[in-house]
């Protein structure tokens, strides 16, 4: 049997999924196979020159999992300015300011 | 591997010193017209109140028509802007484009096989163009029920054979929809965000041209201090009355007003959510959101996030702009009252959030009004409510009439005001009819009536829409009011099932919508004949038609007579005059969809 290895070099070079594990990459060659009715496996269609027609139709119609090239996003307060703090803080704290016979009990 | 992003000093300053200076001309002015028209509106109605003598209920009508003028005369600014405001040539990349595109569809409980005719539709549009290569198609689904969910699945791995799409359309599931929309794309973005240089956002009934796409691309790789770069979306597809008057609406009118607003947005352009490419890089260093303190509906995650990501962009020096030159971005619309309503809950609910949001630190000034200015698209109908009320209830306030004050040994009349009056509302009147006349003529004049069935056809689509939209402003003002009151009280009453395919509803379903409405039109009526017969006349252009409220609504939903319209060439659009490639794929995919797959209606049904 011929080697993989390069095919899926090469697969991943075309599809431009360096993330791409080999497993990963058989597993949704088999699945592709069998979404289209192939008799081949996977591991069949990899042991075929890369010009085979039935290797190119997988391939074409691979359901691949999203690119992984995490991106940190970091979250920003959106808080009010130290004015609108001042105007929130005096809110909270309100009934301090009150005289002592308006403050609830 | 991660990502991170450093602050880029050196990115270029968004528009040139002379494209500030003439933005900030057009800004100052705008304002100050808005403002003299307001000041003239107050100064106007101050005379026709104390006609009757002055007392405090007239100092609130005075100052709710000074809130209401305002806002109606920055409308009709902005659209007289539109008309005279040629937007400059923006640069764009000629040899490109080269940039790595993931084009976003979120999607939430949809119709599956109509969400894959559009992605269907835009794939083959970018192949048309050769540079598919470059764009990959990412549907995000936040759908809840299980069923809907395997249908997508189902309807993506058939879509992967029959597009032969394997590496280029991507299909992802998150079980829990934290964030919502922003936190579907947030999730993208933390997974996969690296692997791309701008992301096109969509909504799931959005559809784009390929042709345009690529342009938006080629736009913002000559730009690199460009964040966001929004287009202006179409309505394509509804056949109701109502319907189709939205689509006329955002035809001929849009896009002018659009102008309108590009003349004001120097480097602080509007996001209205989707249709709009975004450079990852300044999204993901700029745009994420920490939920808000507190409960909602104030509290919480940030419903209406398109707005704040717009601002903060601007705010880190990203450039955010809307390009009305660009054509080929459509979207779909709410084919009924009833829904255009519920839309619109949902809009207020998140727009009257970003009151929260108004103090943050560093946002540009001109975002600050973004926001208020959202915030007073909502405001605006209890507004003109209160003052109505507060007009009807005036004559009971009135002090008695002195006709003898001393000074004179004949009576002194109390003068009514009936000419400033008329010239009022023959003044809002002209703040409401001008813009779109001046859009008229213009159409005339430059040859743009043959895109919507010729000179006459124009003239009575337009005659036609402002009936329309008159009759229903009351409707439209009434279940604004009562989101706003919702909001703030944190109630919805709920909404009837008004889910037929078609858009049409039953008449049950409309006068449980509205029967409220029908019992406040009668009951300011006879409010006013019996208590102040002077404003009776006055009155019924608001109260009759919230009293005939459930038959406007049915009517307006009938496909029947929306089909009826455009057979009379009434209300037509350039998209349905002209034969578009894309929407005739997108139907021919729809009916293949269809028939391969079930209704995702039908589906969450069982």
């Amino acid at each position: 049997m011929t080697d993989a290895r390069p095919h899926l070099d090469d697969i991943r070079s075309r599809l431009e999924r360096p993330d791409l594990s080999d497993a990963e990459l058989t597993a949704c060659l088999d699945e592709a196979t069998a979404q289209l009715g192939l008799a081949a496996t996977a591991d069949d269609l990899l042991a075929r020159p890369a010009g085979d027609a039935e290797l190119r139709l997988a391939l074409s119609c691979m359901a691949l999992p999203q690119p992984s090239y995490p991106m940190t996003m970091p979250e920003h307060d959106l808080v009010p300015e130290k004015s609108g703090r001042a105007a929130f803080a005096f809110r909270k704290k309100r009934s301090a300011f009150l005289p002592a016979l308006l403050r609830k009990r | 591997m991660t990502w991170t992003i450093a602050l880029n000093g050196s990115r270029n300053s968004p528009g040139s010193g002379t494209g500030r200076q003439a933005v900030l001309i057009r800004r100052v002015g705008a304002f100050v017209l808005a403002g003299a028209l307001t000041v003239g509106a107050a100064s106007m109605f101050g005379t026709v109140a104390q006609a009757d003598g002055f007392d405090w209920v007239d100092v609130i009508r005075i100052f709710l028509i000074a809130v209401s003028g305002f806002w109606l005369a920055w409308g009709a600014c902005t659209a007289i802007l539109g008309v005279l405001f040629d937007p400059p040539a923006v640069p764009r990349n000629e040899d490109g484009p080269w940039s790595k595109t993931a084009v976003l569809i979120p999607v939430y409980n949809e119709n599956t096989a109509a969400v894959f005719a559009r992605i269907t539709a835009m794939y083959r549009s970018l192949e048309r163009t050769g540079a598919l290569h470059l764009f990959d198609f990412h549907v995000l689904s936040d759908t809840t029920n299980p069923a809907i969910a395997e249908v997508e699945r189902q309807a993506w791995r058939r879509n992967l054979v029959r597009l032969q799409a394997g590496g280029r359309l991507y299909y992802r599931h998150r079980d829990k929809n934290i964030g919502r929309k922003a936190g579907n794309i947030a999730d993208f973005i933390r997974t996969s965000g690296g692997a791309y240089d701008f992301m096109l956002v969509l909504d799931a009934d959005s559809l784009m041209d390929g042709e345009t796409i690529v342009e938006m691309v080629r736009r913002m790789e000559a730009a690199p201090g460009l964040g966001l770069l929004q287009t202006l979306p179409q309505m394509i597809g509804l056949t109701s009355l109502f319907g189709r008057m939205l689509q006329f609406s955002a035809g001929f009118f849009s896009p002018v007003f659009t102008r309108g607003v590009a003349a004001l947005q120097g480097a602080e352009g509007p996001f209205w959510g989707h249709n709009a490419l975004i450079r990852v890089r300044a999204f993901a260093q700029s745009c994420g959101m920490a939920a808000l303190e507190g409960k909602p509906p104030f509290g919480g995650h940030i419903l209406s996030h398109d707005t704040v990501e717009a601002a903060l962009l601007a705010r880190d020096g990203w450039q955010v702009r809307i390009d009305p030159d660009l054509q080929g971005s459509f979207e779909e619309g709410p084919a009924n009252l009833i829904d255009y309503a519920k839309r619109d809950r949902r809009w207020c609910q998140g727009n009257l959030q970003h009151i929260k949001v108004l103090g943050a630190p560093r946002l540009r000034m001109w975002s600050r009004i973004a926001i208020v200015q959202g915030v007073f698209a909502y405001l605006s109908s209890p507004v003109w409510l209160l003052f109505l009320v507060a007009s009807l209830a005036a004559p009971l306030f009135a002090p008695k009439p002195v006709y003898f004050d001393g000074r004179s040994l004949f009576p002194v009349f109390p003068h009514p005001e009936t000419t400033v009056a008329l010239a009022l509302l023959f003044g809002v009147g002209a703040l409401l009819i001008l813009p779109k006349a001046m859009l008229l003529v213009r159409a005339l004049l430059k040859g743009e009536a043959r895109r919507f069935g010729g000179a006459v056809r124009l003239i009575a689509s337009m005659f036609l829409e402002l009936l329309l939209t008159s009759v229903l402003a009351p409707v439209h003002m009434m279940f604004q009011s009562r989101s706003v009151f919702q909001v703030l009280t944190g109630g919805d009453s709920g909404w009837p099932a008004a889910d037929r395919d078609d858009g049409s509803l039953p008449f049950s379903a409309c006068l449980r919508a509205t029967w409220w409405m029908v019992l406040a039109g009668a009951a300011a009526l006879v409010f006013a004949f019996e208590m102040t017969p002077d404003l009776f006349w006055w009155l019924v252009p608001v109260s009759v038609p919230l009293v005939l409220a459930p038959g406007l609504l049915y009517v307006t939903a009938l496909p029947a007579i929306g089909r009826l319209s455009r057979r009379a060439g009434l209300l037509l659009t350039p998209y349905e005059v002209e034969r578009v490639r894309l929407i005739r794929d997108m139907r021919v995919a729809l009916e293949e969809g269809r028939e391969a797959a079930p209704h995702a209606r039908s589906v969450a049904a069982a």
